[in-house]
């Protein structure tokens, strides 16, 4: 079997297959390690792709040549546009999906990239020289399957067997009982380990050690990952039990219906031709808290067997009735898994109380009283390496060639977890050819933002994307996503002959109809100008048109709707983007302005002792990155810039200019 | 943006007579520098923090030499957090205007106006409201500028900010969660309710913007000396009377005409400079003979003085002749009587009372030890100097800049407040409303220099239930 890649990707969730694809799209000969192929890209929480700011991350990685936004289009069952009542800047496109589809479709992906090999087993140590990676040992057979919690406790259910794609894996099937050891030699690793590194599961008073419901974890890594000099801490997060869309009475809930048309997230597709299904919408009573609350000793959350933290804004249902007492009932979501599934999500309800509770709590909610649990909440510990030992790049400080992505940085939702395998993956193919790494702007996309705020700030909880978090919301939008970022993914190489045409052929038509807007005016007024106004369409600014270019305003209307609606955005907004102006450009400068990582901060004058600390600690890129560091101040910068305009003279900084290039 | 690297001078004693001259260095070469001009008893460069050297000044081409004292601070335990050295001359326009050049030629740059305190702040020593609020203390022209100012120092306008800055994160967190959590069952206030919370705010940072009174460049803070013999105490009472705030003192060490001058914070909201005239009662070497001039200059033109005496000493004669040295100098200013020590001699009161009664003056009890009768002395310097306020006036000092930026932030809430007033629902606005509230969040922390923290999200979670 093939021992030798460029780089192998290990993990084969939303983080591993983006990374795994886009390196091997760029010419890299990747292996994707995964414990179990027919898992790749598996939904292991809610059913569903997008909503607010997660939704403009998938039309980012679209943008740029990825996958998600194929994927979710070609798989899904119920489209919405979330905040459509509010301005376009805030709209945020959502799906409900087809998880076994989804799945499929992707591995169907995979097997299709030449560059691309699957191979099944446990990674369980990184190879290292003189700080560098240089290969990974991987493990197979033995114990494959999970440890399930005893009685009482459905086990894991059935799961669809794909071929495996190696030999390797072959050579599993073959000799289940004996543990085999590999190593395969490479440049960079990308880990996208997920929930599974030391996977601590959680129901009730029952715990057992897993990776993901029904499989089993990856306990060696993370020694691995400590080794190589990673500080690993541990965070937490929930799931929702499903049930049987046949013991649920819809009739006691709200039908929710999805958009007609649908809106795709995909630039390559115009629309697409589904027949949608309805979720449901139910809330829980009094009577439903109470049980809660009579058996709030025996969560797990507050008997004190989790003590890490989970998420604020994705509180378990129990942490919801003890922190807002008052109110009397909470929406759920009743999400079907599939066409061919009777698997429904109870969006809403997660939990991990003991199972005779969440029984009586699920059949306690309106439509659920006969409702039969597939697969219980439950909870999960796992260990995750704080992410300001990234790199913007996001490759690890400590090892060179070593990346991580997803959940195993910090971060939680399969978006954000693509987004970021996307960036790891592009930039470990960038790194082999010898190029700069790829480092988006916080005002170039949400996927910046986000790794900025990772690398920069950290993290106390899964970070989840809001569009708050963007300072500059109105330029980032769901709508302008290929004019923000496919010339990016142009020049890195991961956009395909046909992506480039349509993109061209979209930018040519915006182009043309905003010279045709601005060129003409009524009244001392552009048409631009009066597409300022929220009520004004593209059509009525025509009118102010003389009747040729309204004629040819309308051909592109027609012929290019979603560019040139875009467009229209970008006017309706053009007043304020240009008060921020000035801001962006400081900004900007700011950014471009670059740190040394060897910068030694306790030598540069007059800095405090804290702002030494604090950078020391996070190793900024740039002046702009170093004034998000939390407890930086505006003085601290002026302090960094002089030093910088200075060129460290003195000869106290190191070497500021060797290495530059390489980040 | 002011240079922080290279090694800056001044002279910062004020032009004209003077008693005694400073000229004033910071920067890492603050000491190699002076040490070329100056030849100390011990090298400049070994000398370590808060200490004095006694030494000669040689100037080209002449040369010309007299004595001198240098007093170092070293990094970062001083006011620029950078090395600073202060040279005290004999006070003669020519004498400090020779030093100055002869240390420029030795490799330092003159300073700027004001690029002290700028060093100060960005060394993270003082914050913007707070280093402006230095040089208006310095240059403070009239009582209620003074009130103000001192007010700031105490961080007024900062408070200012911050409160503001509180209300639209709250009001900005509503905005957020409204686009953040679609489809989230939260209950938000309405945009009419939001709207006339920002109105009120708006209106609020304008009136205090409208009425504020423009600090002006230059101005003058009234003038305290403390007179004494030698080992009274006025060293320790100075610090403990104005030590209430060191970096203060210590900024204006930095930055007053006098470096054995500090600001006396007095009650009400008023200041004043309060410095230590050393060397005034007679003693034997050269320095102290050239101090002793300049001691004799600052009690001639103190506003008021305050006669420390040793309630410990056996002998109060020397502190009588001292008195009439001060009255022969100073006639209009009001003079108080100062007996310290009381920590030492709790028997003391009586001899004061009938001395004080003797030189019919006021008279206070004090321990810089303990800080008794304290207040009282401050009571009584801000009753003599009436810088009492009479109307509690509330208007602030602000500076140009700031009230720019407070008017901006007033802008941008009426405008957010505009964009509400009639909708629906704050969701029907809400990416052009969570501007402009960034906007005001951001110019009230240009006011401060400080960027404002905006902890949205926090503020958002601990609010509403949320989570499907």
């Amino acid at each position: 079997m093939r021992r030798k890649f460029d780089i192998v990707v290990i993990g084969g969730g939303h983080a591993g297959v983006e990374a795994a694809r886009a390196a091997a799209r760029m010419g890299a000969a990747t292996a994707l390690v995964t414990l179990a192929p027919e898992t790749i890209a598996r939904m292991a929480c809610n059913p569903a792709v997008g909503g607010v700011g997660k939704g403009q991350i998938v039309r980012e990685i679209d943008a740029l040549g990825g996958l998600m936004g194929l994927a979710a289009d070609a798989t899904a069952i119920q489209f919405r546009m979330l905040n459509r009542s509010k301005g376009p800047a805030v709209w945020g496109p959502r799906c409900q999906s087809d998880r076994h589809a989804y799945s499929a479709w992707v591995r169907k992906a995979l097997a299709d990239e030449p560059n691309l090999t699957i191979v099944a087993a446990e990674a369980t140590e990184l190879l290292t020289e003189n700080g560098r990676i240089v290969g990974v040992r991987v493990e197979t057979g033995g114990d494959a399957g999970a440890s399930s919690p005893a009685g009482g406790v459905e086990g894991p259910p059935g799961q669809e067997s794909a071929p495996l794609d190696s030999e390797l894996g072959r050579a599993e099937k073959a000799s289940q009982a004996v543990r085999r050891q590999a190593d395969l030699r490479c440049d960079a690793v990308v880990v996208t380990a997920g929930t599974f590194l030391s996977g601590l599961m959680h129901i009730g008073e029952k715990r057992w050690s897993g990776g993901r419901y029904g499989e089993r974890p990856a306990n060696k890594l993370s020694d691995s990952l400590r080794a190589a000099g990673l500080r690993l801490e541990r965070l937490k997060t929930d799931t929702c039990p499903r049930i049987a869309a046949e013991s649920i009475d819809i009739s006691r809930c709200t039908a929710q219906q999805g958009d007609e048309p649908p809106t795709p997230f995909s630039f390559l597709n115009d629309t697409v031709d589904i027949e949608q299904v309805h979720c449901y919408l139910t809330e829980t009573n009094e009577a439903v808290h109470e049980i809660v609350r009579d058996n709030i000793h025996r969560s797990p959350q507050f008997s004190g067997r989790i003590e890490t933290f989970g998420p604020r804004y994705c509180p378990s249902f129990e942490i919801k009735i003890v922190r807002f007492p008052d109110k009397p009932s909470h929406q759920v979501f009743l999400e079907p898994e599939g066409r061919d599934t009777n698997w429904v999500y109870a969006n809403g309800i997660t939990t991990s109380l003991p199972v005779d509770v969440q029984e009586r709590m699920v059949r306690g909610i309106a439509g659920l009283e006969n409702a039969r649990v597939l697969r219980w909440g439950y909870a999960i510990e796992y260990d995750f390496a704080p992410p300001t030992q990234l790199r913007a790049s996001l490759e690890t400080r400590q090892i060179r060639g070593l990346y991580l992505a997803g959940q195993v940085s910090g971060t939680t939702g399969y978006e954000e977890a693509a987004a970021q395998g996307l960036i790891a993956g592009i930039n470990a193919a960038l790194a082999l050819r010898g190029d700069d790494p790829l480092v988006l702007r916080r005002d170039q996309a949400y996927i910046g933002v986000m790794i900025d705020d990772l690398v920069t700030k950290g993290v106390t909880e899964p970070y989840r994307m809001f569009t708050s978090r963007a300072e500059h919301r109105l330029l980032l939008r769901a709508d302008n996503a290929d004019r923000r970022l496919t010339p990016v993914g142009l020049e890195v190489g991961l956009v395909d002959e046909r992506r480039r045409r349509r993109y061209q052929t979209a930018v040519g038509a915006v182009e043309r109809a905003e010279t045709l807007l601005k060129s003409a005016r009524s009244g001392g007024k552009t048409p631009w100008k009066l597409l300022c106004r929220p009520e004004m369409t593209l059509a009525k600014a025509a009118e102010a048109l003389p009747p040729a270019a309204a004629e040819e305003l309308a051909r592109l209307r027609e012929e290019h709707p979603g560019p040139l609606e875009s467009l229209r955005v970008d006017a309706r907004y053009s007043g304020y983007v240009e008060r921020q102006e000035a801001e962006l450009r400081r900004m900007r400068e700011l950014e471009s302005r670059r740190l040394s990582e060897t910068l030694d901060y306790h030598n540069v004058p007059h800095l405090r002792h804290e702002a030494r600390e604090k950078l020391s600690a996070v190793r900024p890129r740039s002046l702009g990155q170093a004034l998000r560091v939390s407890g930086i101040t505006p003085a601290d910068i002026t302090v960094l810039a002089i030093h910088l305009s200075a060129g460290g003279k003195r000869g106290n900084v190191g070497s500021e200019t060797g290495n530059m290039g390489k980040m | 943006m002011f240079q922080t690297e290279d090694t800056i001078v001044a002279i910062s004693s004020p032009s004209g007579a003077a008693a005694r001259g400073i000229v004033r260095l910071s920067g890492d070469y603050a000491a190699p520098v002076a040490a070329q001009v100056f030849r100390g008893d011990v090298p400049l460069d070994r000398v370590g923090g808060f200490r004095m050297v006694d030494g000669l000044v040689s100037l080209p081409p002449g040369p010309m030499v007299f004595p001198a004292r240098a007093q170092v601070f070293r990094a970062p335990r001083s006011y620029t957090r950078q090395d600073v050295v202060e040279l005290h001359v004999p006070g003669s326009v020519e004498v400090t205007t020779a030093v100055l050049a002869a240390l420029i030629d030795a490799g330092a740059r003159q300073a700027l106006p004001g690029e002290f305190t700028a060093r100060a702040f960005f060394s993270g020593r003082l914050d913007l409201s707070r280093a402006e609020a230095v040089a208006d203390v310095i240059d403070a022209a009239d009582d209620a500028m003074l009130r103000s100012a001192s007010a700031a120092l105490g961080g007024r306008v900062h408070r200012l900010c911050e409160s503001a800055a509180a209300r639209l994160t709250e009001m900005l967190a509503t905005v957020e969660a409204s686009i953040d959590l679609a489809g989230e069952d939260i209950r938000l206030e309405s945009p009419a309710e939001l709207s006339s919370r920002l109105q009120e705010l708006s209106g609020c940072l304008h009136r205090v913007a409208a009425e504020a009174v423009d600090v002006p460049e230059t101005g003058e803070l009234p003038h305290i000396v403390l007179a004494g013999r030698p080992n009274v105490g006025k060293s320790s009472l100075l610090n403990t009377l104005t030590g209430t705030d060191r970096a203060i003192v210590s900024a204006l060490a930095g930055t007053t005409r006098d470096v054995l001058s500090a600001t006396l914070v007095l009650g009400g909201g008023a200041a004043a400079v309060l410095s230590d005239a050393a060397g005034f009662a007679p003693a034997g070497d050269d320095l102290s003979a050239a101090m002793t001039s300049a001691a004799r200059a600052a009690v001639a033109r103190a506003d008021a003085v305050v006669l420390v005496v040793d309630l410990s000493a056996e002998d109060f004669r020397p502190d009588l002749e001292l008195y009439h040295e001060v009255r022969a100098v100073n006639r209009r200013s009001p003079v108080l009587l100062a007996g310290n020590k009381t920590d030492l001699v709790g028997a003391g009161r009586s001899r004061l009372e009938s001395l004080a009664a003797e030189l019919g003056v006021p008279a206070v009890a004090t321990s810089a030890v303990n800080g008794e009768g304290l207040a009282a002395l401050k009571q009584h310097l801000s009753d003599a100097l009436h810088l009492t306020p009479t109307d509690g006036s509330e208007h602030m000092a602000l500076h140009v800049r700031q009230k720019r930026r407070l008017l901006d932030a007033a802008s941008a809430a009426a405008r957010a407040a505009g964009l509400l007033s009639d909708r629906g629902e704050v969701a029907d606005s809400a990416e052009l409303v969570a501007v402009e509230l960034r906007e005001g969040l951001w110019r009230l922390g240009e006011i401060s220099g400080e960027v404002v923290t905006e902890d949205v999200l926090g503020n958002i979670f601990s609010r509403f239930c949320v989570g499907k």
